[in-house]
C-alpha cells in the first residue's frame, strides 16, 4: 500500500503520527587472494510509526507492512507513549516535526541493474590478485559495498519527503611480510554518494599497486619516532580526527547528558556556543548537506527537518551544535538538521551527517617546506578517545619523516595522542583546495539502542605543531 | 514466536529445490521494547518486531547469501523467500566456483522455547520507581529473541529467550559516575534494590570535590571485573581469530608461534555451558560446550569457522564467520574477593575502561580509558578519585608478566550491545592486579 494511503487508513487517536518507511539493499563483493568470497546481498524494508500524544513521543517498528501489521504497531506506539506519562521528560509539540514535502536523488553517471553488477565480481578478483606484487605479500583483499536506500516520510500534519540515496565503498588492502615484521596498508576505505561509476577499474589497479607497494616499504621502515613533533595529517586521517574530537562532542544529546550511559557525555557545556575558542583561528568547521558525492548528502533528516549548510565553528569559535529540533528546543541551542536514524528500526537521534572542514590557503609543499621536525602521517588504522571527549590517541598506517622542510624516510607504526581544545589550538596550516579530499565512515556507532549510521566528512591536509608522537613495539 | 510458520515457509521453500540445490535459511529476530533514559525520565521509547532470514544457497562448489524480511505472515513469507530463492538462482550462474566452500552436514533437532514472557511494563516501572531525584541515566531492553536454523537435509534448531537487560550508570555532582548491569528473565526488586544500594555507595567515595591528577607512568593497579571483561570485549575483534592469524593479524600470534608466553595464571575458554546463547552458528554448526583457547598460559586453541577451516587445512571448531567470542570466561584464581581495596594495598582501582582499540596488533598492544570511577588506593583503603587516564600496554604484559593474580570469584556480564539487534551472550570474568601497568596520558 502507499505510504500516504496507510497513514489514513490507520485508526489511531493520537495528537500527531508519522510513517517513516525503509528499504535498503546492502551488497557486498569481496575477493581475497584471487578467489571470490560468497557474495552477501542483505535486504531490509520496515516502517517506523511514531505517535505524539500529550507532549510525549513514542515508537514502534515493524517489517510486517500489512495494514493490520502497521495497525498494530502504531497501537503500541500509542499505549507506550500514553504509559510514560509519570516520566516524560520534556513536553514536546508538532514544531519538533515540520510539515516538509519534497524529494532528494543521489547524483549518479552509471547505476548497474542487478543482472549486470557481477562484472563487479570479476573486478574485485583482478584487484585483489594486482595486490599481490611480491611474494612477500602475504594476504589482499579487494571489496566493494554498494547501497541503495530509500526512505519515505509522510505525517499527519502533512510532511511527504521521499529521498533516493546510492552509496559505495571500496576497500583493499594488501599486509606484507619481512621475518617476523608484518605490516598491513589499505587504501582507507573512502565512501562516497554516487553510482557504479566509482568502481573505475584502472584508477582501482594503480591504487592497489601503490598500497602493495608501500606496505613492502613499510616492513623495511624504521619505528616512527618518539617525541615532540609538528605533524601534517592528510585528509585519510584528519576526517576521523574531526570526527571524534569535533564532531562528537558537539553533539547536543551528549551535552544534554541523554549518551552518559554509552558513548559518553562532552566536555562542552551550553553555555560555551558563541564563545569557546575551540582551536586556531585557522579552523573552520561546517555542517554541510549539500555537498554533492559526500556520502550524508541529503535534503531532509529523520524527522523531516530540511537540511541548510551551517557553520559549527567559525574562525575557531564554537557557533552550532549538532543535533536535531528535539535537542534544540530542550537546550535552546542552535544545531543542525541531522535527527538521523540508522534505518527504520531506530528512532532518530542527534548524529553526524556531513561535518567538514573548510580549505584554506596552504599548499601541501609549503606546510612540508616550514616544517623543520616533523612526521606526516596516512590512512587511520587505530583510534580511540575519552567520553568527554578530551583525551585521544590515533594510529596511521603510513608516515614520513620531515626534516629541515624535507621528506626524508618512510616510519612504521605512526601515532600520535593529545588532548582536544590544546590540539586544535595548534593548528597551524590549512590546505588549500588541492589538498581537499571527501572522505567518510560506513561505521559510525552511538545511541542506545545502538545505532550506526554513514558519515561524510570532506577536508584539507593540515600543519600541527608540537604533537606527542610515537611508534609501535612494547608500550 | 509462532515456530508453525517458520516450519511452514522453511519446508515448503525446501520442497522447491532441485536435485543439485542445497538450502541453508537462518532466523534472527526479536520482538523487543527499548527505552533510552536520562536524569531517571524516559528520551525514547521504541517498540522493535523485527526478523530476517538469511537465506544461503549451494549449487555445486557455489554458494550466496541473500538476507531478507521475515515478517511471520505465512502467505507473504512464502512469497518473499521463493523471490529469494529465485535471485539466488540468477546470481549464482554468474559465480566463479568456490574452492574453499564448505557445506553445512550438522542435522537433527533442538528447541529451547521460552516458559514466561519478560513483564515489560512491570520492568519499565520497577526500574523507573526506585531512582526517582537520582541522576540515573541508561538504557532498558526488555523482550524475546529468535535465533534458528533450517536446512534442507534435515537441520532443525530453534533458541528463543525472553530477557530484560538494565544497563545504567548513576551520576554524581561532580561529574563522575558509577555503572550497573541486571539483566534476567524475571524481575526481582530485592535484587535491584540491593544493586542500587551498592552502586549509591560507590557513588559516594566519587562525589568528592578534590579529584587526583596522576602523572603518566607504570603503576599497580587493580582491574575490576567489568573491566576484565571491557578487555575481553575489545580483545575479541582480532584477537582469537584463525582466518585473523592466517592473514597475520591476529593479537595473540606472538603466542601462537611462541614468541612470547603468558602468565600461567591466565586461562580463557569459549564456554557455553550458561545457555544464554545457542551453541549453533549461523550455519547450524555446534560449537564444543567448553573450548579452550588459552589454559595456564599457554596456546590451546583459535576460533575458527568451517570456511577458514578449508582454506588453510585445519581443524573447524564451528565459530561464527567473525571467529570472535560469543561465551568467554577468564577461569578465576585464588584472590580473595571480599574487599578489592585491600587485595591492591596501595595503587590504582579501575572500575571500568572506554573506547579499546589495538594500538599495534602485532604486539598485542591496546590502547583505551578508564572510566565509572578510578580510585587511588593506599594500604587498602580508597584517599581519592582519580581523573580518568589513558593506557597504553600489551596483552603480553597484563596477562604475562604484569599479572599478579585474580580474583578467586568471576562477575557474569550479559552482553548488552543492540546494534541492529540485541546482542546475547555473556562475558565471564575475574578481577585482576597488574603491576607496571602503563598510562600514557
Amino acid at each position: 500500500m502507499e505510504l500516504n494511503s496507510l497513514l489514513s487508513s490507520l485508526d489511531i487517536k493520537a495528537d500527531w503520527l508519522s510513517l517513516r518507511e525503509v528499504k535498503e539493499q546492502v551488497v557486498v563483493r569481496s575477493a581475497r587472494k584471487g578467489n571470490l568470497d560468497p557474495l552477501n546481498i542483505d535486504h531490509t524494508q520496515g516502517v517506523m510509526v511514531e505517535v505524539l500524544v500529550d507532549g510525549q513521543f513514542a515508537c514502534a517498528g515493524t517489517c510486517d507492512l500489512t495494514r493490520e501489521g502497521v495497525q498494530k504497531a502504531a497501537q503500541r506506539a500509542l499505549d507506550q507513549a500514553k504509559k510514560l506519562k509519570d516520566f516524560q521528560l520534556f513536553h514536546f509539540d508538532k514544531t519538533a516535526r515540520p510539515p516538509s514535502k519534497g524529494t532528494y536523488f543521489s547524483g549518479t553517471q552509471r547505476l548497474l541493474e542487478d543482472s549486470q553488477a557481477y562484472v563487479l565480481n570479476d573486478l574485485a578478483v583482478d584487484l585483489s590478485n594486482h595486490l599481490k606484487t611480491h611474494d612477500q605479500i602475504i594476504h589482499t583483499m579487494a571489496s566493494f559495498t554498494s547501497i541503495e536506500q530509500e526512505i519515505t516520510f509522510v505525517s499527519s500534519n502533512g510532511a511527504n519527503i521521499q529521498q533516493r540515496l546510492h552509496q559505495r565503498g571500496i576497500y583493499l588492502l594488501a599486509v606484507a611480510q619481512d621475518g617476523h615484521t608484518i605490516q598491513t596498508r589499505t587504501n582507507g576505505f573512502p565512501v562516497v554518494q554516487a553510482g557504479d561509476e566509482f568502481f573505475d577499474a584502472q584508477t582501482l589497479k594503480n591504487k592497489a599497486i601503490q598500497i602493495a607497494e608501500e606496505a613492502i616499504e613499510l616492513t623495511q621502515a624504521q619505528e616512527c619516532p618518539t617525541g615532540l613533533y609538528d605533524l601534517i595529517l592528510m585528509p585519510d586521517q584528519l576526517y576521523l580526527q574531526i570526527h571524534e574530537s569535533i564532531g562528537h562532542p558537539l553533539e547536543l544529546d551528549r551535552i544534554l547528558g541523554d549518551e552518559r550511559n554509552y558513548a559518553g557525555w562532552s566536555f562542552v557545556k551550553p553555555e560555551d556556543f558563541g564563545h569557546l575558542a575551540y582551536g586556531s583561528p585557522l579552523l573552520n568547521i561546517t555542517f554541510d548537506p549539500s555537498l554533492p558525492g559526500e556520502i550524508t548528502t541529503y535534503h531532509y533528516d529523520d524527522t523531516g527537518t530540511q537540511a541548510d549548510r551551517q557553520y559549527i565553528i567559525k574562525e575557531g569559535i564554537l557557533k552550532r551544535g549538532i543535533g536535531g529540533l528535539e535537542s534544540q528546543t530542550r537546550s535552546g541551542i542552535p544545531g543542525t538538521s541531522s535527527a538521523r536514524a540508522q534505518s527504520w528500526n531506530r528512532a532518530p537521534i542527534d548524529r553526524m551527517a556531513n561535518i567538514n572542514m573548510e580549505p584554506g590557503s596552504s599548499k601541501l609543499a609549503d606546510m612540508i617546506s616550514s616544517t623543520e621536525r616533523g612526521i606526516l602521517m596516512k590512512t587511520n588504522r587505530s583510534w580511540s578517545i575519552d567520553d568527554y571527549r578530551n583525551k585521544f590517541q590515533f594510529g596511521c598506517e603510513y608516515g614520513q619523516l620531515i626534516e629541515n622542510g624535507q621528506l626524508t624516510k618512510t616510519v612504521k607504526n605512526p601515532n600520535y595522542r593529545g588532548i582536544t581544545t590544546p590540539f586544535w589550538h595548534s593548528l597551524k596550516m590549512v590546505g588549500d583546495p588541492s589538498t581537499h579530499e571527501i572522505w567518510g565512515a560506513f561505521y559510525c556507532g552511538k545511541g542506545e539502542p545502538n545505532q550506526v549510521v554513514r558519515v561524510g566528512h570532506a577536508t584539507p591536509a593540515c600543519l600541527f605543531t608540537n604533537v606527542e608522537v610515537f611508534g609501535g613495539g612494547a608500550a | 514466536m509462532n515456530t508453525e510458520t517458520w516450519q511452514t515457509v522453511t519446508t515448503d521453500l525446501f520442497n522447491d529445490l532441485k536435485e543439485d540445490e542445497f538450502l541453508v535459511l537462518s532466523l534472527e529476530g526479536e520482538d523487543s521494547l527499548f527505552v533510552r533514559m536520562t536524569q531517571a525520565k524516559v528520551r525514547q521509547s521504541t517498540q522493535v518486531f523485527q526478523y530476517a532470514v538469511k537465506v544461503q544457497y549451494f549449487k555445486g562448489q557455489k554458494s550466496l547469501t541473500l538476507t531478507i524480511p521475515f515478517s511471520f505472515q505465512t502467505e507473504k513469507d512464502l512469497v518473499t523467500c521463493r523471490e529469494a530463492l529465485h535471485r539466488c538462482r540468477e546470481e549464482i550462474t554468474h559465480l566463479p566456483e568456490d574452492p574453499f566452500l564448505q557445506i553445512p552436514n550438522t542435522q537433527g533437532n533442538f528447541y529451547q522455547g521460552i516458559q514466561n514472557k519478560v513483564d515489560r511494563d512491570q520492568v519499565l516501572h520497577s526500574c523507573l520507581q526506585k531512582v526517582q531525584g537520582l541522576d540515573f541515566v541508561g538504557l532498558l531492553t526488555a523482550g524475546e529473541v529468535v535465533r534458528a536454523n533450517a536446512h534442507s537435509k534435515g537441520l532443525n534448531q530453534w533458541f528463543e529467550a525472553s530477557t530484560f537487560v538494565l544497563d545504567f550508570s548513576l551520576y554524581a555532582a561532580n561529574r563522575q559516575a558509577v555503572k550497573g548491569i541486571y539483566g534476567a528473565s524475571s524481575w526481582e526488586d530485592d535484587h535491584y534494590t540491593a544493586l542500587l544500594g551498592k552502586k549509591n555507595h560507590q557513588l559516594d567515595h566519587l562525589n568528592r570535590p578534590q579529584m587526583m591528577t596522576l602523572d603518566k607512568g607504570k603503576y599497580r593497579v587493580y582491574l575490576s571485573a567489568s573491566a576484565v571483561a571491557t578487555i575481553i570485549e575489545g580483545f575479541s575483534f582480532n584477537g582469537v581469530s584463525q582466518g585473523a592469524y592466517q592473514q597475520g593479524e591476529c593479537a595473540l600470534r606472538k603466542l601462537v608461534d611462541g614468541e612470547k608466553t603468558l602468565s600461567n595464571l591466565f586461562s580463557l575458554h569459549e564456554n557455553f555451558t550458561a545457555g544464554v546463547i545457542p551453541r549453533f552458528n549461523g550455519r547450524g554448526e555446534v560449537a564444543p560446550e567448553v573450548l579452550p583457547l588459552i589454559q595456564e598460559g599457554r596456546f590451546q586453541n583459535l576460533l575458527c569457522s568451517s570456511r577458514t577451516a578449508k582454506e588453510y587445512g585445519v581443524e573447524s571448531n564451528f565459530a561464527n564467520s567473525g571467529e570472535n567470542l560469543r561465551s568467554p570466561e577468564i577461569l578465576p584464581g585464588n584472590l580473595a574477593h571480599e574487599c578489592e581495596e585491600a587485595l591492591l594495598g596501595t595503587g590504582i582501582y579501575i572500575s571500568d575502561l572506554h573506547y579499546l582499540n589495538w594500538s599495534d596488533v602485532q604486539e598485542g598492544r591496546l590502547t583505551g580509558m578508564t572510566r565509572f570511577g578510578t580510585f587511588w588506593v593506599e594500604n587498602g583503603q580508597i584517599v581519592a578519585p582519580v581523573k580518568d587516564m589513558r593506557f597504553d600496554e600489551s596483552l603480553y604484559h597484563f596477562w604475562g608478566t604484569g599479572l599478579e593474580g585474580l580474583t578467586s570469584k568471576t562477575e557474569a556480564f550479559p552482553k548488552t550491545g543492540t546494534y541492529y539487534q540485541r546482542d546475547l551472550g555473556q562475558i565471564k570474568a575475574p578481577g585482576m592486579i597488574v603491576n607496571d601497568f602503563t598510562l600514557v596520558l
